[in-house]
């Protein structure tokens, strides 16, 4: 809590006033401690019996009670008793007033949950000094106490613009997956937090051609996912980026990225982001690829073997500082493409050792030709029971493609 | 965070003491050294032996330095541990970055 809030909330508790209520049977004490305590600014009750006591306390709930332990009829220690067994009462402070002197008598007070104890007679100023001691104590629970409140009605204000920031980032994901004769996709998308610092997206593209990325930008939590919003935007067909408006075949990978490197750099954001982005034409097969310092995209062959997609360059965020290569070969029918981001390969089992690429490529040896979307709940089981009761410490997202090859061609009209 | 700060005349060396350099401790780590160069350092030799992984937050504290000192040539790393060096080349820093073997060869590189 700032020191202003602080400021604020002692300043509303300072202004109702405080409520003392004195209870005694004897009406000189009575007399007396209005005399000592109402220069000091409280609002004063009396009660003369315990019966009393506790019908004023509970229709006043007192800042404070003073208490004489003798007096006929219920006595002051079944007063504080009752009153500590009373939810609404039990954090009223009692202070017990007395002319009993043996400490058994204190410590059965204090024991019963008073907070102080004051001899009788009394001294006016010992008195003034126990009874401000206490209130002081009891206006600095009271707003801890609101400013926990207040703190608590907070977080659950923060949480639900999360959950509404989740509903936003998921909705820039494809929720269906394109499908045609040529191909078939499947992802997964699992953020650590609430939002996310991964984003992918599958783009139809001009000339029948199928764009495919899966990014992820250093960090995680609201910041990340700020970005991520900026970049689907980028990357979005219409905004030029990966096709130039108009007319024209989408641009290259190689190219894709030279342009958000351009269009983000480090110091726009002060966060980088690695991208794998891939370039499918559905009319050849033809597939281009560029990874800027991402996990490499696999291709694993028919026959099973998996190889890495290596051609790319450095972080996003570099402004130009080292050019970008891109692979560019011919997919065979039977193959299998997969995106995905270091959450997979950097997740840690509970004795911190990484999931790992062997991990992940002897996985996707083992499921070669396993229907996709099988392939991908098993590799989401796979990671949960590597990691064990850990929570991932890093998004989660893969893409995964497969290439059947093209339709045979029909009659020719 | 933990790194120790020794100035010589001419270049400062740094010695990381995290054995991660992840989102956790990336935001602390780049104050630190921006801290470094803003109060004059303007050659740097990194000691990453310590550091037994790194991320792509830990990779933006590096960018990040480089990019603030100007230059290439101002900051050198030396001591990446496999895992570290794995990742440093699949990010393809290791073209930007200069990853020399040792402290005397750091010295040397940042003197040139």
């Amino acid at each position: 809590m700032s020191a202003h809030a602080a400021q604020a909330i002692a300043q509303l508790v300072a202004e109702q006033p405080v409520r003392l209520l004195v209870v005694d049977d004897g009406r000189d004490n009575r007399l007396l401690l209005e005399r000592i305590l109402r220069p000091e600014g409280y609002e004063l009750r009396f009660a003369s019996d315990g019966c009393d006591a506790l019908a004023q306390a509970s229709a006043q709930r007192p800042d404070l009670v003073l208490l004489d332990v003798v007096m006929p009829g219920m006595d002051g220690f079944e007063v504080c008793r009752r009153l500590k067994q009373d939810q609404r009462l039990a954090e009223v402070p009692v202070i017990f007033l007395s002319a009993l002197t043996e400490v058994d008598d204190k410590l059965t007070g204090l024991s019963l949950g008073a907070v102080d104890w004051v001899a009788k007679p009394f001294d006016a100023r010992e008195v003034q000094a126990r009874v401000r001691n206490q209130v002081h104590l009891r206006q600095m629970s009271r707003s801890l106490l609101r400013a926990n409140h207040d703190l608590q009605a907070k977080q659950s204000r923060l949480n639900e613009d999360l959950a509404a920031a989740a509903d936003i980032q998921r909705s820039l994901m494809p929720r269906t997956a394109p499908s045609g004769a040529e191909f078939e996709l499947a992802w997964r998308f699992v953020p650590c937090q609430a939002v996310g610092g991964d984003i992918f997206n599958v783009l139809p593209l001009r000339d029948e051609h199928l764009a495919l990325y899966v990014l992820d930008v250093a960090g995680h939590g609201v910041p990340a996912a700020m970005v991520t919003v900026s970049t689907v935007q980028s990357l979005s067909p219409l905004a030029g980026l990966v096709q130039a408006p108009g007319s024209g075949p989408p641009l290259a990978p190689a190219r894709v990225l030279e342009r958000l490197d351009a269009e983000y750099p480090l110091e726009r954001f002060g966060k980088h982001f690695t991208i794998a982005y891939a370039l499918l034409d559905l009319r050849t097969g033809r597939l281009r690829c560029s990874s800027a310092a991402h996990p490499r995209p696999l291709l694993q062959g028919t026959d099973g073997r998996i190889r890495e997609l290596r051609a790319g360059g450095t972080i996003i965020g570099l402004d130009g500082l080292l050019p970008f290569t891109e692979d560019d070969l011919q997919l065979a029918p039977g193959e299998r493409l997969l995106l995905y981001t270091d959450g997979i390969t950097e997740l840690a089992d509970p004795q911190g050792r990484a999931f790992g690429e062997e991990r992940l490529w002897a996985f996707l040896e083992r499921r070669q030709g396993q229907p996709l979307q099988d392939l991908c709940d098993d590799l989401l089981a796979e990671l949960r029971t590597f990691a064990a009761a850990d929570e991932p410490r890093d998004d989660i997202t893969f893409l995964a493609l497969d290439w059947r090859g093209l339709p045979c061609p029909g009659p020719q009209a | 965070m933990h790194i120790d700060i020794e100035d010589l005349e001419d270049v400062t060396v740094v010695t990381v003491h995290e054995p991660r350099l992840d989102a956790l401790v990336a935001a602390e780590l780049r104050n630190r050294l921006m801290d470094l160069v803003g109060q004059g350092r303007t050659r740097l030799a990194l000691d990453v032996s310590r550091v037994g992984f790194i991320d792509s937050s830990g990779l933006g504290v590096l960018v990040a330095l480089l990019r603030r000192l100007g230059k290439p040539q101002a900051l050198a790393l030396w001591g990446p541990t496999p895992a570290v060096d794995r990742t440093l080349r699949l990010a393809r820093m290791d073209r930007i970055l200069t990853l020399v073997p040792d402290r005397d060869a750091a010295l040397c590189a940042l003197r040139e």
